[in-house]
């Protein structure tokens, strides 16, 4: 019994100070977001290239009923040391604050959990090509640096239409 | 001051009121004798003002009061009423309206009312004379200050108040409205506990004065507060108590009959005041603080009395009637004898429990020795019969539900009295049983609605109900007749009504949860096409282990039995699928009514004073479309209601002279034509010359002379909408169409709609609207280009033509081709969109013809796939944007298509080709081209293949 309630407590205390991220790879860079904000996986879904959108849009998907906007997360962040791009990519459907989008990835690895002590605000030395305002934190994990990125401030609007616009030119 | 939660609800509702009420004055106005759309008119009036007062917005419920003080007047009154009268009442609505938009704007009433209010009150003076004399006479003036005075729980005054409303103040006779008005005043300090205590103490204001009832009602109600909280008082202690006031009462019942013998007033009086004395003296006791109240008011009175007859004027026992009718009515398990000859009025068992905690008092009995009966008693008492002898039959319909009302909410703010009150005893009321039941049933939801505001304020609300019980004894007169339609119109201040109301079955939704639903049935759709898979890759299965396995027959047979099965319940699940997606698409739906109702005042205000005369007839008006649409078709159908009348429609005197009937008819139309909705307007004006549209065309040099030479005349109809020539001055001046209609048009074609023009001179102008019954469908016409489908708006595609790839040429690096010796621009859709095509064998490829507004433009694709009902869905904004998309659909297989916009399309095209000059005016030369009349493109539209060499 009393064994059971310290695991109570442990759980409690882990939820207070645990993140639950999913993570997941473009080419080597492993990256993780909120696990609260992640809707669903999906993989082998048919994505419709919308013409003449920037380049970064990969297309649209019918995501039961709903259409929602994919968005190369490689291209978008313009992650240098672009190899080939997986055949079978991962979408990771995300709810940003309202809004659903798909984000294409590499692959997704898995849940990590990791004490909010340990992420560190986003270096400034620029990581592969990563601009450092995409970083909400690093994290050090066993395999190496681990980036949270700010998916709110990756589909933020006005930058969107900028990007849209310098393509067009 | 106003409780900002509410406001929303009040704000929908008084529009929906003051809607209503537009109508009914509209109506007013044709049949200006009418009584029964003035009651209609006092009934929104009277619903606004409840509700303004519930939320605590004292400009609108103070204006709403004087106008049905105005209105009260007028329906008395017969005859027809004045023009001016109507024009006033209009007005009036009008500011309430514009009352009701500041709060929606700026969460307060800022619109003057000042002058209309004395307009008001002009009427008001006018009209009363007889009221000044006879109504509020009828009245005594006290109870509207008794009530008020109550429900600001002054006790000292209200004896006096009704002292001298007893003794026949003529002050208070003098200023009845003065009354009402303070009453007005006083009213928004009460805020909350008057929803359900004015509409009732209100009527009593204006209605009948005359019984001072009303304030000692009001002491009632909150003694059965007061009693609920005694609850677990001795038992026997109240039984005694109520066999005191049983005692006490039938003494005094005897001795007003005695007053009326007048043998000996005064000590009849001594008596009765005896008696009150016991009965206040136990009521304090038992500490019924609102029943002592009571007492006291009525002992003041009879010692009033006293002093009357003590002067020698002759007394009656008018005065004490309410007050015993009061008490029985108040105290239903007593069976008073005698009591029903008493009762001057019926009541209505109050809604108060019987159950007050004993009392072990007995105080001795009382006699009275005092003159009684003065002069003024007996006319009281006569004014007071006389009042509700007319109450009866003439408020039945609308006193009486307004009365109703109060009494809905002081039942249902005390319900649970309701509920543990046992049958009205004979009270001396024939009616309560009827009355009882009826309040029954709604008395339950009102009470979620009263108790939900007044909750903080328990003791207020308690105040209100106290007010509220005045209406029940004329409710109970009136609302025999009226109590089918006074439940239907319940007070609608509360929202939580609304779902209970059997007349209007109603209830508001956000839109946003409809879309909700309307999601989840849509992914309900895919999961049935799922299922359906799974039933065939079932078949699958069963068909392998047959084929590769060893099973035998018996085992192969339940694998079989269970793929039917599944089956089975596959289509069952698609059956009801179906059913709850066009369920839910019906939620959207609304008749038009909605909107053809706006219209009559339109009509009307255009008429005044033009020497025409316009009937508007609307019909199909429960045709029903999307709310979207509606909204948005407002404002170009009173545009074209606008050119109708003051353009088309010929003055009186012209008609006349035409040999037409003098009234000239406009008709609105709506009808369903397959998915579409069809609006038509009608007009028996003089029409529209397609020569005069001609000679103006040619004279504004709009079009080239040979094209317009070969136009048929409905193309040239279709002119009146092109932009430049809406404004032309010449059209106007003779035909009168044309102005504005571009925007008109433009609007349509937002709703996918499109609009087209008959007329015949001299006979008739007819305007065709067709609009997609929901916003959210259209009817598209699917192209593929390479490996990708599109969807093209219907309602942009001129015509389809299948060429050779030898016919396009080049101009300024522009693709062309040449189509009736017009030079068409081409857009190659698989070039624009990088989408990699293998051009067919034959060299053939199709065209589709697109315009909208002022471009047009063909464009180039490999096949096409036909027409289809496809579902808008938004594409997210960063990809809409700019785009030469409008959206996209799911087709039947799941895939994705877009939905092209041939705006953006075309724009997106200049941009693509570093834009030439000449290019650009190659686009901009297609403007005026008027050869596909726009009106004419619509889904029916046949395509022409046009095969060249």
């Amino acid at each position: 019994m009393e064994q059971l309630q310290s695991t109570e407590q442990d759980i409690l205390a882990e939820k207070a100070n645990l993140m639950q991220l999913v993570g997941f790879f473009i080419g080597q860079e492993q990256f993780g977001v909120d696990i609260l904000m992640v809707q669903e996986i999906i993989r082998k879904v048919p994505i419709t290239s919308i013409p003449d959108a920037p380049e970064f849009i990969e297309g649209v998907i019918n995501l039961r009923g709903n259409i929602i906007p994919v968005i190369d997360l490689r291209q978008r962040l313009n992650i240098m040391g672009i190899r080939e791009r997986k055949n079978d990519p991962w979408i990771l459907v995300l709810n940003v604050a309202g809004r659903v989008t798909g984000f294409l990835v590499d692959s997704v690895s898995e849940v990590l959990k990791i004490p909010n002590s340990a992420v560190m605000p986003p270096p400034d030395i620029v990581v592969e090509g990563l601009k450092s305002q995409y970083i909400m934190g690093v994290c050090k994990i066993d395999k190496g640096l681990l980036i949270l990125l700010d998916f709110n401030r990756i589909l933020e609007q006005e930058e969107i239409k900028k990007l849209k616009e310098i393509e067009r030119n | 001051m106003y409780d900002p939660s509410l406001l929303q609800d009040f704000i929908t509702e008084s529009e929906e009121h003051l809607e209503e009420m537009e109508n009914y004055l509209l109506r007013l106005e044709g049949d200006t004798g009418n009584r029964e759309i003035l009651n209609d008119i006092f009934r929104c009036i009277h619903t606004i003002k409840g509700a303004a007062e519930f939320v605590g917005l004292e400009k609108i419920s103070d204006f709403a009061h004087r106008l049905e003080n105005l209105l009260d007047i007028l329906r008395q009154g017969s005859g027809q009423l004045q023009t001016q009268i109507i024009d006033l009442l209009i007005a009036a609505r009008d500011r309430l309206l514009k009352l009701v938009n500041d709060l929606e704007v700026h969460n307060e009433e800022q619109t003057e009312i000042k002058d209309l209010l004395e307009r008001v009150d002009d009427w008001i003076g006018q009209l009363d004379p007889e009221a000044a004399e006879t109504v509020p006479e009828a009245k005594a003036a006290e109870p509207p200050d008794v009530s008020t005075d109550f429900l600001d729980e002054e006790e000292p005054e209200i004896a006096d108040l009704t002292a001298q409303g007893t003794s026949e103040d003529p002050d208070l006779q003098e200023t009845t409205a003065e009354g009402e008005a303070v009453a007005g005043d006083d009213r928004p300090s009460n805020g909350q506990q008057l929803p359900t205590g004015k509409p009732s103490a209100m009527s009593a204001d204006h209605r009948q004065p005359e019984d001072d009832p009303p304030a000692f009602d009001g002491t009632i109600p909150d003694l059965a507060g007061e009693e609920f909280d005694d609850e677990d008082n001795d038992r026997e202690l109240f039984e005694i108590f109520l066999q005191l006031i049983k005692e006490r009462v039938e003494e005094i019942i005897a001795e007003s009959d005695e007053l009326d013998d007048g043998s000996d007033p005064v000590a009849s009086c001594d008596r009765t005041a005896e008696s009150l004395r016991v009965l206040q003296s136990s009521a304090n006791y038992m500490g019924y603080e609102k029943l002592w109240q009571f007492f006291s008011v009525w002992l003041a009175a009879v010692n009033d009395c006293r002093e009357r007859a003590l002067g020698g004027a002759a007394v009656s026992s008018g005065s004490m009637r309410p007050f015993i009718t009061r008490v029985v009515a108040h105290f239903p398990r007593i069976h008073f004898d005698g009591a029903a000859a008493t009762a001057v009025s019926p009541e209505p068992p109050d809604s108060q429990p019987p159950q007050p905690p004993p009392d072990p008092t007995d105080p001795a009995a009382a006699d009275g020795d005092d003159p009684a009966a003065t002069g003024s008693d007996q006319m009281l008492a006569e004014k007071l019969e006389n009042a509700f002898d007319l109450f009866e039959p003439t408020a039945a319909s609308d006193q009486g539900v307004s009365l109703f009302e109060g009494v809905l909410n002081t039942a249902g703010s005390g319900e649970q009295t309701l509920q543990t009150q046992s049958p009205p005893s004979d009270t001396g009321n024939e009616q309560l049983p009827a009355a009882d039941m009826q309040i029954d049933a709604p008395a339950a939801s009102a009470t979620t609605a009263v108790s939900a505001p007044a909750d903080e304020a328990d003791d207020d609300s308690e105040e209100g109900l106290a007010d509220a019980q005045p209406g029940e004894t004329e409710a109970a007169a009136g609302e025999k007749e009226a109590i089918d339609e006074s439940v239907e119109l319940q007070p609608e201040a509360e929202p939580d009504l609304q779902q209970i109301k059997p007349g209007r079955k109603n209830m508001r939704v956000d839109t946003e949860k409809i879309d909700a639903l309307m999601n989840q049935v849509g992914e309900l759709v895919v999961s049935r096409s799922w299922f359906s898979q799974l039933v065939s890759e079932m078949r699958g299965l069963h068909q392998e282990l047959k084929e590769t396995t060893s099973l035998d027959q018996r085992e192969l047979k339940q694998v079989k039995g269970l793929a039917m099965k599944i089956n089975e319940a596959t289509s069952v699940l698609g059956r009801v699928v179906n059913d709850l997606q066009d369920g839910v698409m019906k939620i959207r739906m609304l008749p038009i009514s909605q909107l053809f109702n706006r219209y009559p005042r339109l009509v009307r205000d255009l008429v005044r004073n033009t020497g025409k005369n316009v009937r508007l007839e609307i019909k199909g008006e429960s045709t029903e479309l999307d709310k979207m649409i509606i909204e948005q078709m407002s404002d170009p159908l009173i545009h074209i209601i606008r050119n109708a009348v003051d353009h088309g429609i010929e003055t009186v005197a012209d008609r006349k002279r035409l040999g037409k009937p003098e009234e000239g008819t406009l008709q609105l139309v709506a009808y369903h034509e397959s998915n579409h909705v069809v609006i038509e307007i009608v007009d028996d004006g003089r029409g529209i010359d397609p020569e005069l549209i001609r000679a103006a065309a040619i004279r504004r040099d709009f079009i080239p002379r040979e094209d317009l030479e070969r136009m048929a005349p409905k193309e040239l109809m279709g002119l009146i909408m092109k932009p430049g020539f809406s404004t032309a001055r010449e059209v106007t001046h003779t035909s009168g169409r044309g102005v504005g209609m571009d925007v008109v048009k433009k609007n349509i074609e937002k709703l996918n709609g499109t609009i087209e023009v008959d007329s015949k001179i001299g006979v008739e102008t007819r305007l065709r609207i067709k609009i997609p019954l929901t916003l959210a469908i259209i009817s598209a016409l699917l192209v593929n280009v390479g490996a990708k489908s599109f969807a093209i708006p219907l309602t942009s595609v001129e015509e389809t033509l299948r060429i050779h790839r030898d016919q396009i040429s080049t101009v300024e690096g522009f693709e062309v081709i040449e189509l009736r010796n017009r030079t068409l621009p081409l857009l190659q859709l698989s070039a624009m969109f990088d989408i990699e095509t293998t051009p067919s064998p034959d060299q053939r490829a199709y065209v589709v013809i697109v315009s909208t507004g002022m471009r047009r433009v063909g464009l180039l694709v490999d096949t096409l796939i036909g027409q289809e009902e496809v579902v808008i869905k938004p594409l997210a904004d960063y990809i809409q944007e700019d785009s030469a998309f409008s959206g996209a659909t799911i087709l039947g297989d799941g895939k994705i298509s877009l939905i092209l916009d041939v705006d953006g399309l075309v724009n997106l095209s200049v941009r693509k080709h570093t834009m030439s000059r000449a290019g650009s005016l190659l686009f901009e030369a297609v403007e005026p081209d008027p050869e596909p009349n726009p009106d004419q493109t619509g889904p029916d539209r046949p395509t022409t293949e046009m095969t060249m060499q």
